[in-house]
Parts: C-alpha cells; structure tokens; sequence
C-alpha cells in the first residue's frame, strides 16, 4: 500500500519535471514514428516492450510487444517490411491454448 | 517485462527469456508444439534467483524493499565458453548483475552469487533506473555491446564492448536518444519507461532502435508571466524537497519493514508510519504545491506507445 503509494508520487514527480524541457533533435535518428497495429497505437499497454522475431520462420520478422503483467501480444506484418503499421494483434499463446502469462506479482 | 526470443536449452526450438517485475528471471521453453507455461529460472541449487526485492508467492507480500530489484533478464555467454550466462538488470538504481553458468545450455548450473557488473571499478548505472538492456553488437566490431533504455528519466544509452570475446569490458554511457527530451502534445515520443530493441528495421544494414514507453507531456499553455513563472519556479522546487523527503521516509520504512519478523509487527510499524506527523504534512503538502503548480504548467500528460527510431 505505501510503497504503492510512493510509487505513484514518484512517477507523478518525474512527469512533472519532464515537461518543463524543451524538444531535443537527436542528429543519430530520424524523428520517432509511432508504431500501430490494425490502426491502432499501443496506448492500451502498460509498460510496452517490443521484440523483433520471426516466431513462424517464415522469413518475415513477426513484432512482439511484452507488458508489465507478464503477457504478451504478436502483431503480423501486412505492408512494406519498413512501415511502422503493423496488422492486427493476437495475445500470445502457450501449448495448452491459454494466453501465455509470465507470473508477476 | 522483457521478452529475449533465444534457444536457451539448446534443443533446436526458441525459448522464451524474460524478467518480470517479481524480481526474477523466468523462462518459457519451445517445443514443436508452442511454447510451455512459463517457470523461473533456477540456480544450482534449486533456488529462484533475486538480487534483493522480490515477491514472495508464499507469503503474498515484498521482501527486500531497501535494495536492488530484477526486473530484467538477459541470456548471454559472457565467457564466451559455449552456454548462456543470466545478466539480471535492476530497474530502481539501473545495475546490472551476472550469473554464470558453471554447467552447460542442456543443464544449467547458475552461480548463487550475483556478480555486479562493473565500469571502471565503477557500479554499472543507468541513469533513472534501468527498463532492460539488450545484449547487441551496436557498433558491428564483432563484439556484444549494451544498448538500454532508461526507467524514471527515459533516453535510449549505448554501452561499448571495449573488451575481448569471453572477457566483455564496458565503456561508459554514449547517449543514443536525450532523456530529457520532452514532447508536446501532437508529436509525442517515449520519455520514460523506455524498453528498446535495436533492429534493423529499415532493412538497410544498418541497427535502428524500437522503443516502447510512455510520452509525457504538458497541454499547450499560455506563456506564464514574470510572476507566474516564479510563482511555478519556487513550487517546483517545493516539490522536489517534499518528494525526498517522502523518498526518505519510504526507505526509512523499508528498512523497518525489512526488519519485521511478524505480520503483526509490519502492521504496527505501517500503522506508525501513515500516522507520522512529518510523512502526513509532506504528503499533504506535496499534493498541495503539486495542485498548485498544475494551474500554472498545465496538467502533465501520459500516454504508453510504440515508437520507431531509424538510423540516419
């Protein structure tokens, strides 16, 4: 409950002082473009973590985003190899048919 | 969570490797058929490995609060002697750590020690906490360089394999993306939470880097006047001194908590600790100048995505 708590405040606390800065352009990258999946950006996802992998070995990289509550979701390629839009999403699944979940807390 | 698509038993299928926010490194394995219920990944001896913060399933409740805590979990053969070592990443402080494998990828035997990762006799750090490193050769010298993302402070950081195959040694942070910078509304990109993989995602050779996090930001205000942005100066400042002395109260009662040895005893020292006179007026004054400071600077903003950042 209180570390909850602290939690919260401190992320609170750093969003805070983020957005008194001003845009930096990084000279390395092009600006940022953000990925979708059937249209859709990734807005729903707690602490999204993506992955390349071709999971089917079909040849074609599959995008494999991970959550903070241990699932996670494969989004098909459906255009150009380097679109930012990806197809629709399915939750990940394990043998036995569930979707696949790494055990939190 | 950080997803590492690997074959980590060495049985021809990918595995799946990843750290949670339970403390530990777990495991899917692949088989012809998909892949297996996840489990975590033990040490030689049978033993769920942790830095110091962990979950504790039996007891339904955190242990080790004061220190460090595995949230990521990376398979990499440091030694370069033929099998997956473990580096397990720390998201509060951004340390790194390593757990060697004494055995073999068919039957592991990891250390029960945690080796910290070390810069020049320096702690290996990311600045804000650490989401997870990736282990790639950044720079295509044929060495496995770090490239991880930052936890409070986001930016994207490039840790140079400046040792030998078997014997990796890291240079210090190069910055690949600002932490700071700061996004308005309508072109936003990730400024904490930053998970990344770096791919070649442009297809032309060369790495790019996928970054899932969060953008923050503030609405679109009027500028402040003279006053008004003193006014905001003199609360931001507030702020941050209210907000340690919250920090320092939460690791004072880590640390007692830490301490308890009953369920009754970690209930009386919560119970001291919420109705401490100095942790009340701090909260109360935090979300006070907070409130206030939100009138002035606009309410921040907070939005998880996806983001692409092709090299030039």
């Amino acid at each position: 409950m209180t570390t909850r708590l602290f939690f919260s405040l401190a992320a609170f606390a750093v969003v805070a002082a983020g957005s008194a800065v001003a845009q930096a352009e990084d000279a390395q990258f092009a600006r940022p473009v953000e990925i979708t999946t059937a249209g859709k950006t990734y807005v729903d996802v707690l602490y999204p973590s993506p992955v390349l992998h071709d999971l089917n070995g079909d040849g074609k990289q599959e995008l494999i985003i991970g959550d903070l509550r241990g699932y996670l979701q494969v989004a098909k390629r459906d255009s150009a190899t380097d679109s930012p839009e990806w197809g629709d999403s399915q939750m990940m699944q394990s043998v036995e048919g569930k979707d696949i979940k790494f055990s939190n807390w | 969570m950080t997803p590492q698509f690997v074959d980590f038993n060495a049985d021809g299928f990918v595995d799946i490797v990843t750290g949670t926010f339970d403390g530990s490194p777990h495991v899917s394995f692949g088989s012809a058929d998909g892949f297996g219920e996840p489990t975590h990944i033990l040490d030689r001896d049978g033993e769920r490995m942790l830095l110091t913060q962990f979950w504790d399933y039996d007891e339904k409740q955190w242990k080790g609060l004061e220190g460090p805590q595995c949230i990521s979990a990376v398979a990499f053969d440091w030694d370069n002697d033929g099998d997956y070592d473990l580096l397990l990443g720390d998201y509060k402080e951004g340390l790194l750590f390593l757990r060697m494998n004494t055995g073999s990828n068919e039957e592991p035997q990891f250390d029960i020690e945690n080796v910290q990762v070390m810069i020049d006799d320096e702690p290996f750090k990311v600045a804000g906490g650490m989401s997870a490193p990736r282990l790639v050769d950044w720079d295509g010298d044929g060495l496995v360089d770090i490239v991880t993302g930052g936890m409070q402070q986001g930016g994207v950081f490039f840790y140079r394999n400046s040792g030998k195959l078997g014997a990796p040694e890291f240079s210090p942070a190069e910055t690949l993306i600002e932490p700071s910078a700061s996004t308005t509304a309508g072109a936003k990109c990730p400024t904490s939470g930053c998970y990344v993989d770096a791919v070649d995602y442009a297809g032309d050779g060369d790495l790019d880097v996928l970054v899932g996090g969060y953008a923050n930001w503030a609405p679109d205000r009027k500028p402040l006047t003279e006053e008004e942005e003193a006014r905001a100066t003199e609360l931001e400042a507030q702020q941050a001194e209210y907000m340690a002395m919250i920090q320092e109260a939460s690791l004072v009662l880590n640390k007692q908590l830490a301490k308890a040895e009953t369920e009754e005893a970690r209930q009386e020292i919560l119970k001291r600790f919420t109705n401490d006179r100095e942790y009340k007026n701090a909260t109360t004054q935090y979300s006070a100048v907070s409130r206030e400071l939100m009138t002035l600077r606009g309410t921040p903003q907070r939005q998880a995505g996806v983001w692409l950042y092709v090299r030039k």
